[in-house]
């Protein structure tokens, strides 16, 4: 059922160029089973380098789960993944996560909640006082280094999030619903202060979304996760080229791609409210 | 943070910052609305604590009539059964200063107090440890589990007669049982605060590749801190409990041991200086308790 596309409607790409810089996350045949219940199976999908990759679908598609298997939080029952060839097992070096609940620790400020990682990595302490304040910075935390996170908005919490997930300068940043728990019009600053940060030092991201503009607008390429269990339905090219502005939500294109993801996924709730009615 | 209470009108105070200057609240107090009448105007609205003086007399006023009240009813009832084995309020506030000049009611305070605040250290430091490790060892956890739950409900003073054969009639007796009753609540409040810990926190401990001693210590530890805290208010009680019981059960020495004689030989008013002692002592000590709660762990709430 796996095919890539150019664009909606179009017949399935031939093989794709070689790029120029590696794949840094191959995901094949990866299925996960909870007892009787197969979430998802069969999944292949690779990231290049410098590569954005949104993973949507309906809700217990499994597409978190996927994430934190790559994230070696998770164990696969069949397939592997590998990052830079090596297989995950466990929890990885260069790999960073930012979770939809922030996961900021409640008793440590801003910047001991930046410095975590690091300080679990254990990085000299020179390193730690310079590169903590420089991602505090990125994600304009600058003065708020030493507010702990009650006092802090939730839009503010994730760009704490996102600093200590950057601070341990990550090959693969996975990105788990960052901001599904935040406020329309604060999730859109964050986008696109994300994808201005991601356009500063671009990396391989693992974008998982419910929400398909969200998708559309941060991947290079979005994967369409369908059925039970679920697969992947459709890859699309996004073929929109990075910087991406606001301008982008207005773009022919990005109406184009988000109408055809809308529609696969529609398709689906649809036939599954007329399986209940 | 003002603690709102849902009071008529209050909602009308709603968002504005109680650290508005006090002149603007001073002004703005004349326009305050009638009791139930909504506001429509914001900026007439003075600062939620104005507001609460101007309608209800401060909390420590009505906790202090409270106080006066039980007093007054406590000697009226006295007064009623015309006992004159019955302390009375006026009586033991004559005999505080007397009491209070004694050198031997100082060191009764001394040693009992005392054998609670070094008790309650013992038995929290071991409560943590066996705590801990029952909070993160599945082993642990099913070895000590029912031992702890049966001993924990089990009242300590039935133990007391039987101490006393073990380590006689002397103030490590108290000790140990003050350190054996802490330890207990303590046991069970860290064992559930290790254990508990939000699944967030141990992903993110994952994900950076935590290692046992930093989930130990770095996350289960401070987890359970405000379960300590809990478990420390239950302690002091039960350990005051357990101090006064062995000085009653081994004669030994004592403020509880004085309430007994005191009482016995009709001193009542004194006694009951000695009872108050206490009572404040517990009462400072769990206010110290809350007081430490909110000041290091902000986000744990009120």
């Amino acid at each position: 059922m796996t095919r890539s596309t150019t664009g909606p409607g179009a017949a399935p790409e031939g093989a794709a160029p070689p790029p120029a810089t590696g794949p840094r996350v191959v995901v094949s045949g990866a299925g996960v089973r909870y007892g009787d219940l197969t979430v998802f199976d069969g999944i292949d999908l690779t990231i290049q380098d410098r590569e954005i990759v949104s993973i949507v679908g309906p809700s217990g598609c499994g597409k978190t789960t996927l994430l934190r298997s790559v994230d070696g939080l998770t164990r696969l029952n069949s397939g592997s993944v590998t990052i830079d060839g090596r297989p995950v097992e466990g929890p990885t070096p260069g790999v960073s996560m930012v979770f939809q609940h922030f996961g900021l620790f409640p008793w440590k400020n801003v910047y001991n909640n930046v410095a975590y990682g690091l300080k679990l990595a254990k990085a000299p302490k020179e390193r730690i006082a310079e590169v903590v304040p420089e991602y505090i910075d990125m994600v304009g935390l600058a003065g708020f280094e030493k507010s702990y996170p009650h006092q802090l908005s939730g839009g503010m919490q994730q760009r704490a999030g996102l600093a200590r997930a950057l601070a341990v300068e990550p090959q693969v940043l996975l990105m788990d619903e960052p901001f599904s728990a935040i406020d329309a019009q604060t999730r859109e600053v964050l986008q696109f202060e994300l994808l201005r940060i991601w356009e500063t030092r671009p990396i391989a991201m693992m974008f998982v979304t419910h929400s398909i503009e969200e998708a559309v607008l941060m991947g290079d390429r979005v994967v369409v996760l369908k059925g039970r269990p679920s697969h992947i339905h459709e890859v699309i090219d996004v073929g929109i080229p990075h910087p991406r502005t606001r301008a982008t939500l207005k773009s022919a294109r990005f109406q184009e791609v988000t109408a055809h993801v809308w529609d696969l996924l529609m398709q689906d709730v649809i036939a599954a409210e007329r399986e209940v009615g | 943070m003002t603690t709102r209470r849902t009071g008529t009108g209050e909602s009308a105070a709603g968002g504005r910052p109680v650290s508005a200057p006090a002149g603007q609240g001073s002004t703005a107090t004349e326009a305050v609305p009638l009791p139930g009448e909504p506001s429509s105007a914001p900026q007439a609205v003075p600062s939620g604590r104005a507001r609460r003086e101007r309608r209800r007399p401060p909390n420590w006023l009505l906790r202090l009539l409270t106080g006066v009240l039980i007093l007054v009813l406590w000697d009226l009832g006295a007064r009623m059964l015309e006992s004159p084995f019955i302390a009375r309020p006026l009586g033991v506030a004559q005999a505080v200063p007397e009491v209070f000049a004694s050198e031997r009611f100082w060191q009764d305070a001394w040693a009992t107090i005392g054998s609670v605040v070094y008790g309650v250290l013992i038995g929290a430091a071991a409560g943590l440890v066996l705590g801990l490790a029952m909070g993160r060892i599945k082993l642990v956890r099913w070895f000590f589990t029912s031992y702890v739950s049966a001993l924990y409900t089990l009242p300590m003073v039935a133990v007391v007669p039987l101490m006393t054969i073990w380590l006689g009639y002397t103030p490590e007796t108290r000790l140990v049982a003050v350190a054996l009753s802490a330890f207990l609540p303590i046991v069970v409040t860290t064992a559930d605060g290790s254990r508990a810990i939000p699944k967030e926190y141990l992903d993110v401990a994952r994900t950076f590749r935590a290692r046992v001693h930093n989930i130990w210590f770095g996350i289960a530890l401070r987890n359970a801190i405000p379960y300590l805290i809990a478990g420390l208010q239950l302690a002091i009680a039960r350990a005051l409990v357990t101090a006064v019981a062995v000085e009653f059960l081994a004669g030994v020495p004592g403020l509880g041991y004085s309430i007994l004689q005191q009482t016995r030989s009709f001193q009542q008013n004194e006694a009951f200086v000695g009872v108050i002692v206490l009572t404040l002592f517990v009462v400072a000590a769990r206010a110290l308790l809350t007081v430490a709660r909110r000041r290091f762990l902000p986000w744990y709430g009120r």
